[in-house]
Parts: C-alpha cells; structure tokens; sequence
C-alpha cells in the first residue's frame, strides 16, 4: 500500500513540488531555531555553582562635601565598608556577609586578567577580589569537595595565595590537581607571585554563560591597590537566615538609617539576588522568547499550508477516494492514506535538509553563545529529531480535519458528480 | 470593469471559505509579524516624548583608548563612559550644534525619603541644565532647573509623577523637600512618567550635577573616564556631517596632547545618530551598519518567502478551479498579459484584505503586549515600560505594511500566473495545466 | 477567396511513451457564408479541427489562414485581438462564467476593447435578444436550464460581432426542442447576417440542413 501511496506521489511530483520545497525550507529555518533553543536550555540547565536564595545584595553611597553630616577626616571608604559589613554580619537575621570587588554572580562585569604558572596562562580569567566569607554566602563547593566553610578557612590562612575554578587550564592537560601550591601571577606582572591554594567549582556569572567565559579566580580583597573615590566597585553581599527573609529590604532600609552609617557612607540601595538575575537574564530572554516566536511562526505556516493544501486536494481527489471506497478500502485506511501523503513528502525532504543542516553546522554558522563545538554528534541528532517531529506533528494537525472529511464522503454523491 | 473585478473575486472568495481564510490568515500573520519586526527596530529610534529631538540628536557616549603603540583596535583597550573634562573638551566646545548636555549615564540606584515615609530606592540622573533644552518633558507642575540654578549649585531636583505621588499623594508638590542620597533637595518640577526605552532621558529623579562630586568619579589616566555621556542637539539633521566633522577636529588635537601620556583615542564613530547607536552591539564598538542590514533582510526575506510559497500552493490550487475560466477569456481574446493582470490583482485584493488583518493584530499585540514585545530592565516595584499609542500610528508603519502585503502578493502569484497564462487555450478549458 | 483556409495541417499529441495523430494532412476551403457541418464518429479529430480554426490549438505542422492573415506569423497580441474581432466559439458544455451574471458573462469579449461600460451594455442586451434571453439579465447561470445556457453561450459569441462563429456540439446537451432553437438561430444568424458558421455535430438530421457538410475518420477527412 505505502509503494503505491509513493509512486502515486512520485507521479504527482509536479503538484507536491511547492510542498516539498516549502518543507525543505522550512526544516532548514526550523533546525536552526531547534538548535539555537536546545543549545540555550543546555548551557541553562548546566550548574552554576553557586546558591543565591535568600541573598542580597547591598551597595553603598557616599555623602556630598555640601551635606551637613559630612566628615571630611574621614578618609577611608574602603575601611568604612568593611566595618559596615561587620555590622552586617553580626545581624541577628544575617547568616554570612562579605565584602567583595567585582566578583558576586549577576554582576555582568569585572575585571579580567591574564593568570600565569610557568608556561601556562590562560588569557582571560575573571579577577574577584573577595572576603573568605564569600564562599559561604554562595555556598560554593570545593572541587575536591570542600565545604564552604573549609574553602574560606582555606583563604583566610594565606591572605597572598587565591584559589581557582577547576575549570582552568583544562585544556593543557596536566593534572590540575598538580597546580595546587604552585605560585602564579597575574595581570602579566611575574614579580608578584601567589600560590594557589585550592580549586572550586566553576561559578558561572549568569546562566547562559559557556566554560571557556566562566573561568575565575579569588583573591583576598584589601585597599592595597584601591583606589578610595572606586568604592562604587565595591559590595555587601549578605546570605538571610531563611526564617528571618521576610520583607527583609524594608525592615534593613529603615534600619540601616540608623545603625548601618560609618564615616561618610551609608547603604544606598539593598536589592535581592534573584532582581539582579531577572534583570542580567532579561536580554537573552527576550532573544529566545524571539527565536521561539520564530519557530512558531514556521510551524504556523506549515500547518496552515498543509491544512489548505489538502482540503484543496480532498475536494479534488473526490472522485479517487470515493473509487477507493467502492473497492473496498476502510475508513481508516482513507484516513491513514492521507497522513501517510504528508509525512512522505515530509521524509523527502528531510534528507537534503539534513544535508544542508550538516553543512551549516560544519560551517559554523550556529555559532550561538560563542561555543565554538557547533557540530557535536548528539546535539546533532537530537535537534534534528526534534525538528522532523515538530513538523510532523505539525502536518499530522494540519490533515487531521481533511482526512476526517475525505474519510466521511459519501462515494455514490462524488462519483455522481463526476 | 472594475466592478467585475470585485464580483468575481468576492464569489471566488465565497466558494472556497477554507482556502481563502487560510490564505488571508497565512499572509495577514506574515505581515503581522514584520510589523513587529520593524516596530522592535523603529522603537529604538522613533521619536517620543521625551527623545521627540531624536532626529536632530547625536550621541556621544564614551571613550576608547589604548596605549600610542597599539595600533590595534580591538585588543589590550579600556573603554568608558566621559569624565566631564573630556566630555568639555571634545563635545561641550562644539560651535555647530544649538545645544549640548553633559549628563550622567545609566542612571544611578539612590535612596530617597521624605518624612514620614520608608526610604525607597529610585533611579538618579545627574544632568546640567541644556539637558532640558534638548529633551522635551512634559511638566505637570512647576519648571526645570535652569542654568544660574546649576552654576550655583542649587539643591533643585525635578521627580516624575510616580515618585511624587508615592512620597506625597499628589503632583503639586513644588518647594516640598525631599532627602535625596541623604541631602536635602527642594522639589521644582513634577513630570510625566518616562519610559525606559528612553534611554538617553530615562531616570525618576533629576538633579543638576553640580550638587554633588560626581565629576570626581573619574580613572584612566588622565582622568579620560567617568559617569557622563553626552546629547548634541542639532539646528537641523543636514549639519550632522558638520557637527561630526567637527567634532573629530577636536578629536585629533585632543590626541595630539594625549600622546605626551602615550594614549590614544580609538574612533568610534562618534557621536553617533539614534541609528548607529541602536545598532552598535556595545557603546564601545563601530555600529556594525552591515551585520544589521544583512540579518533584517535576511529576517524580513524569511517573512515574505515562507507565506509567499504558501500562498503559491494554494493560488496553484485555486487557479485549477478557475482554469477553464481562463481558457474561455483567452478564447474570446483576453491577451496573456491580462490574465497575468488579473490574477495578480485578485491576489493584490486578498493581499490588502490580509494587510489590513495584520495591521490590526499587529495594533492590538502592541498595545496589549506591549511588556512582551519592549521589556527592558526595570526595577520591579516601579513602572514597566510603557510605548504610547501615538508612537504605533505611525502612517509609515501603514505604508510599510501595504508595501510588504504587495511584495508578497507578488511573490506568491507570478509563478502560478504566469503558468496558467501560458497554458494551451483548449488545454486551458478542459482544465489541465500542461 | 476563401474565409477559412487550411492546408497540410498535421495535429499529433505526443507523450513520453504514445504519439496520437488527431488530424493527418486536412487541406479544406471554408467560403465566406457558409455554414459548413463537421461529423465523423468519436476521437475522429472533428473538435481538435474546430479548436485549430478556433486559435485555441496549434497545428503540428501546415498553414492556417483566416480571411488572407496567415496564422502562424502572428503574436499573441495579435491571435487575441484576432479571436476577439473574427470569431465567435460556442462549446459543447457551454462555459458560463459561474460566479458572473447573465449580462456580464456576454458583455466579457467587449471588455477587451475600448469601449465604454453602456456602449458595451447595449450591445450585450442586443445580442441577448437575439438569442431570445433578454429577460433573465441578472441571473446567475447556474439559475438557468440548459437550452437557456447555450442560448446565453450563443449570445457571448455573436456579441463582439465577428465574422465567423465556431459551434462544437451546440445541441449535443440540449433535449430535441431546446436543440432546435438553437439551430435556428444559428441558421438565423448564417442566412440573415451573412456570418460563416463551421459546426461540428453528430446529428444528421442538422447536418442535412446545412450548405456542407465535411466527414472525417481517424483524423483524416473522407468526404
């Protein structure tokens, strides 16, 4: 029945041309799409290692010289904020807090420098200047599984020496683990040299982030190499007990009036975490909330081809399926017949499809995120798989309605019309 | 005639509800969804209130730099916003422009209070006085600072009507103080909620620059960077190549005194038009015109094309019906260049029908979905981005739609057409193509 | 001179594995005036002769030429206006336009010349008074029998006035009154207007009425 249904198809070539051309095309397109979202979901779904409920985060501002409480001996932000976190820390509702520079997830920026041991450097490492408390307001995790806690004891022991995510220098092949105690440098200057003391899991600042931009390291944060007027760089990040997170903003803004000012600086804006997140995801978002409109735009079309096409081609046909009928075929081998047109024609053109897929990607024209492994064997099969069902579902919806009506013609009225 | 044409299109059109539905349905979404795709470009650079300059607006928003021996452009640099001597120096002194502000850019978090009422966060812009020459707000009471207010240092804030209502309950608030970043300010003017999408203007609190040291917020040696971008208001969009001209006289000079410090200014193409900067991936990179005209066309091209060979398949289909019809016109002398005509026009008829579908939902979308379509960051206790009506009705958007809904008539019917009017008459009547 | 002028014309229908020859070297002599009958027995080639004279066909090979204009010289603006000015077709099954009315349906060869929209209106009702149809302007054809369609048809191809009306089958859907209606029309407009009128029919008793009639057999004329 099917080599019959195929050789019908391929005698009516001509008619089903633009159909096939329309699917060719349209799977393309839709791969593209397919792949574009499958590869956003699997950089999402990866670990981000770190935790951020029930944390916020906290900046402060400064006092003008025209402000009547204004200090002007006092002279050290840095010093300031660092006793201000202090309170903070102390909080009965505040389970850890730290200072840090440019280094809290979300914070879409920092500071990047090259890191160096012998002739290993990687280019671009983010550089986080952190209090050891950091690791357990985030609760990041040891690559050899130290606790948060251990990886703080760890930094607080050796204020020169920093610790890296596990993911650096994977590429060189040796032992990472052999790193550890060596001494590095960073910012290219090899006169000053830190030993590296531990490796964490990989933090990745937002979640669609790849590895090769998630690579970072912490160092002890302190007002060596600060800058007093840049303390805008610098943040409180506090971790709430949870039963203490309720409407935890107001009660600390109206809180911090009083008892969070030192010296000239004074808490100027207390947001949580999961703002900060919903506001850096808010643009990749939008360019996948795009992309899915996309598809679904293609979809769209193809189901309202497809239904047009064969409801044409069932008012057409009238006579052939009621000569059908008369020798003996089913209703639902009418039914069947006319699904089976569409996934056919589908099939046909899913393997230049697949041919042109495979280019693209060889080419590297899916490039998203900036991962550079574009033609990887199971984001292959799966994105195309997903892509020939999406269609196929999609033509199944599409004749669902003609086929029902080519199922209930009665075969005396069209052949009489005939 | 034309009524001919009318008739025979409205009883084609009735015979087959199925095919003419999704046909209209097909094209009227296709040009649905490219007026969204202009209207998410064009909002970028359409003017409003408060940007309705935007035309006449340049933008000078920051610095790059590297060391004098770089010659290359695009590694080992820094780049920022202006320090307010660099923001004088390059674009204050222009002569050809009716107005340039200094203003600060994004918008900082601040805290702000009035008694009896929790402190709250708020969006802060620090601006000089020209800023309310070049960008037209709408005061619902009271007036701006002006520029004896910002060269004294007058402690003047102007809020928007959401901050007013919510720290007084109401927009007559004038002379009413209000503590901002713990400093009093005395409130001059309330204005109407801006949106976000405009950039340049957007913020819930303004005050003159002047009142605090933010001009100290500077690094890069020397002091080239810090919290400013800057507008140039032109007489008129023809001096824009003058202004720009202009500005890089300024520019080479400046890097003149720069490479005594071994630095140079990398060009940006600055300042840029509402344009150039919607298309520049960063503020510190060239508007990258190329990339943008390839991916809309190709978005646009994609738009058209996959309803165009839709509406092929079923003009194909429709043209079977009416292929005897054909054949007894040519019999009686219609030439082949009017059956093409025809069919196009029936198609152009259906096309319309469609566009004006589309337009309609395309209306509807925006000014429902509006948060769907033009989110941007907000802070979430505050006001979402909100785009006028007016700002929709745009008579070139009508156009645009009418344009597109006849390029895809076009290219769904040529093929069809031209094959039924090349067909054998007799073959014609007795209903086979070939 | 002849009106009709056919010589050596050859029509064979080629597809990839078949070749049918509908009409083998027809040389015929239509006078002006006339009302010639075709007829022959079924695949015979009678229509596809009537469609070569009609311009809705092209011959193989040979040379057609309709009062002294050599046919295959001409473009097809030029075969268009041709059909449109010179003849008049009136087929088996009549091909009303379904979704135009009565009036339209005849009005539409003169919308292909300049004409004004009342000259052409009045032209198509008197052509439909001919045809005895003049009270049923507004109705659609599928409101109408099948003798009052053919008359419609008929009206449709004297409307433009040409000089030669083609009739494939007139009768050949029509019941025996209804097709002798027809028949004296046509006969009306042969003898009282002077128009050429070439019919192909399977009817005899027709065909004797006729000034000539011609037979054909497996595409090649006998008689």
């Amino acid at each position: 029945m099917n080599k019959k249904l195929l050789r019908q198809t391929m005698n009516e070539w001509h008619s089903n041309t633009w159909l096939i051309v329309e699917l060719l095309l349209v799977s393309v397109l839709l791969w593209f799409v397919v792949d574009y979202i499958y590869f956003n979901i699997a950089t999402y779904i990866r670990p981000m290692g770190f935790d951020i409920t029930h944390c916020y985060n906290i900046q402060c501002s400064k006092l003008t010289p025209s402000n009547p409480d204004y200090i002007p001996a006092d002279t050290s932000y840095y010093k300031d904020m660092k006793k201000i976190t202090d309170r903070l820390r102390h909080h009965p509702d505040i389970e850890a807090a730290c200072l840090s520079r440019q280094a809290y997830p979300y914070s879409n920026g920092g500071r990047w420098s090259p890191l160096s041991y012998d002739t290993l450097t990687t280019l671009r490492v983010h550089f986080c200047s952190i209090e050891p408390d950091f690791f357990k307001v985030f609760r990041c995790r040891g690559a050899n599984g130290e606790t948060p806690k251990q990886l703080a004891q760890i930094l607080e022991k050796d204020p020169n020496g920093f610790l890296m995510s596990a993911n650096n220098f994977k590429e060189s092949g040796i032992k990472a683990s052999s790193l550890v105690g060596k001494g590095f440098y960073f910012y290219n200057d090899s006169t000053q040299r830190h030993q590296l003391l531990a490796r964490y899991e990989p933090i990745r600042d937002n979640e669609f982030l790849i590895d090769t931009y998630s690579r970072s390291m912490m160092s002890r944060i302190d007002d060596k190499h600060f800058k007093n007027r840049h303390f805008t760089s610098l943040s409180i990040s506090v971790r709430v007990k949870p039963k203490h997170d309720v409407d935890f903003i107001n009660r600390l803004s109206n809180e911090a009036q009083k008892s969070m000012r030192v010296g000239n600086l004074y808490i100027s804006s207390i947001r949580s975490f999961s703002s900060e997140r919903a506001s850096v995801l808010q643009t990749y978002k939008n360019k996948l909330r795009n992309y899915s409109a996309g598809a679904g735009f293609l979809l769209f079309n193809i189901f309202l081809g497809l239904f047009g096409t064969f409801w044409f081609r069932t008012q057409q046909k009238r006579s052939e399926i009621a000569l059908l009928k008369v020798i003996g075929a089913t209703n639902r081998d009418i039914f069947g017949r006319q699904l089976s047109e569409g996934l056919l024609l589908l099939t046909i053109a899913s393997i230049p499809a697949i041919i042109i897929d495979w280019n693209l990607a060889h080419a590297q024209l899916n490039l998203w995120l900036n991962d550079p492994n574009t033609l990887e064997p199971i984001r292959f099969i799966a994105t195309t798989f997903i892509t020939y069902l999406l269609i196929a579902l999609t033509i199944f919806l599409g004749e669902l309605l003609p086929a029902y009506k080519a199922m209930k013609l009665p075969p005396a009225e069209a052949l009489h019309d005939e | 005639m034309k009524n001919q044409y009318f008739k025979r299109v409205c009883y084609n059109l009735r015979q087959d509800p199925v095919v003419t539905i999704v046909s209209i349905l097909g094209t009227a979404l296709s040009i649905f969804l490219i007026m969204i795709v202009v209207l998410m470009q064009e909002i970028q650079i359409l003017p409003f209130s408060p940007e309705s300059n935007r035309n006449r607006i340049l933008h000078g928003d920051c610095i790059s730099y590297t060391n004098a021996n770089n010659h290359d452009d695009h590694q080992d640099l820094s780049c920022g916003m202006l320090s307010e001597a660099t923001a004088k120096k390059l674009y204050t002194s222009l002569k050809t422009p009716e107005a340039v502000s200094i203003f600060q850019y994004p918008p900082d978090q601040t805290l702000i209070s009035v008694y009896g009422v929790a402190p709250f966060s708020a969006d802060l812009k620090q601006t000089d006085d020209s800023f309310w020459r070049i960008f037209d707000f709408n005061f619902l009471s009271g007036k701006a600072y002006n520029k004896s207010d910002f060269n004294s240092a007058q402690k003047k804030a102007v809020i928007s009507e959401q901050i007013a209502r919510r720290l007084f309950g109401s927009i007559n608030v004038v002379g009413r103080k209000i503590t901002i970043n713990h400093s009093p300010y005395h409130i001059c003017g309330v204005v109407r909620e801006v949106s976000n999408l405009a950039e340049s203007a957007y913020s819930q609190i303004w005050i003159p620059y002047s009142t605090t040291d933010i001009t100290d917020d500077t690094w890069g040696a020397p002091e080239l960077s810090g919290s400013f971008s800057t507008a140039i208001l032109a007489y008129k969009k023809k001096d824009f190549p003058k202004i720009k001209a202009e500005f890089n006289t300024r520019s080479a000079a400046f890097n003149a005194k720069l490479k005594a410090e071994n630095l140079r200014i990398i060009d940006q193409e600055n300042p840029r038009t509402q344009f150039e900067k919607s298309i520049s991936p960063y503020s510190n990179g060239k508007p990258e015109r190329n990339k943008f005209y390839r991916q809309e066309a190709f978005i646009l091209f994609i738009l058209l094309l996959i309803p165009a060979i839709n509406l092929s398949s079923m003009t194909q289909s429709r043209l079977h019906r009416y292929m005897t019809e054909i054949g007894i016109r040519r019999a009686f002398g219609c030439h082949r260049s009017q059956i093409l005509k025809d069919i196009i026009i029936e198609n152009l008829i259906l096309s319309t029908i469609a566009g004006f579908v589309g337009l309609l939902l395309c209306l509807l979308f925006a000014y429902f979905g509006s948060d769907f379509i033009f989110t941007k960051n907000w802070i979430e206790d505050m006001g979402r981005p909100t785009v006028s009506i007016s700002v929709l009705l745009n008579p070139i958007l009508f156009l645009l739609a009418f344009l597109f809904c006849f390029v895809l008539n076009l290219m769904s019917s040529i093929i069809p057409a031209w094959q039924a009017s090349h067909t054998q008459i007799i073959n014609a009547i007795n209903g086979k193509i070939h | 001179m002849s009106m009709i002028s056919l010589s050596g014309i050859h029509k064979t229908y080629r597809t990839k594995e078949v070749e049918t020859q509908a009409l083998e070297n027809v040389n015929l002599e239509i006078e002006k005036g006339e009302f010639l009958s075709v007829m022959g027995p079924s695949g015979c080639g009678k229509s596809t002769l009537l469609n070569i004279m009609g311009l809705i066909d092209t011959p193989t090979s040979g040379k057609l030429s309709i009062n002294d204009y050599v046919i295959e010289e001409m473009k097809d603006k030029e075969l268009a206006t041709f059909r449109n000015k010179m003849l008049g077709f009136i087929f088996q099954s009549f091909h009303l336009i379904q979704s135009l009315n009565v009036i339209d349906n005849v009005e539409m060869p003169l919308t292909y010349r300049s004409l004004s929209a009342s000259e052409r209106h009045r032209l198509a009702k008197e052509a439909l008074e001919k045809v005895g149809m003049s009270h049923r302007l507004h109705h659609r054809p599928n409101e109408l029998s099948g003798g009052q369609c053919q008359r419609v048809a008929i009206a449709r191809a004297i409307v433009g006035n040409p000089e030669i009306i083609l009739a494939d089958e007139p009768t050949g859907n029509l019941d025996s009154k209804m097709g002798n209606e027809v028949m004296n029309i046509l006969h009306r407009l042969n003898k009282e207007e002077g128009r050429t009128v070439v019919m192909v029919t399977h009817n005899e008793e027709q065909a004797k009425k006729t000034s000539r009639t011609v037979r054909f057999f497996d595409g090649r004329q006998i008689e």
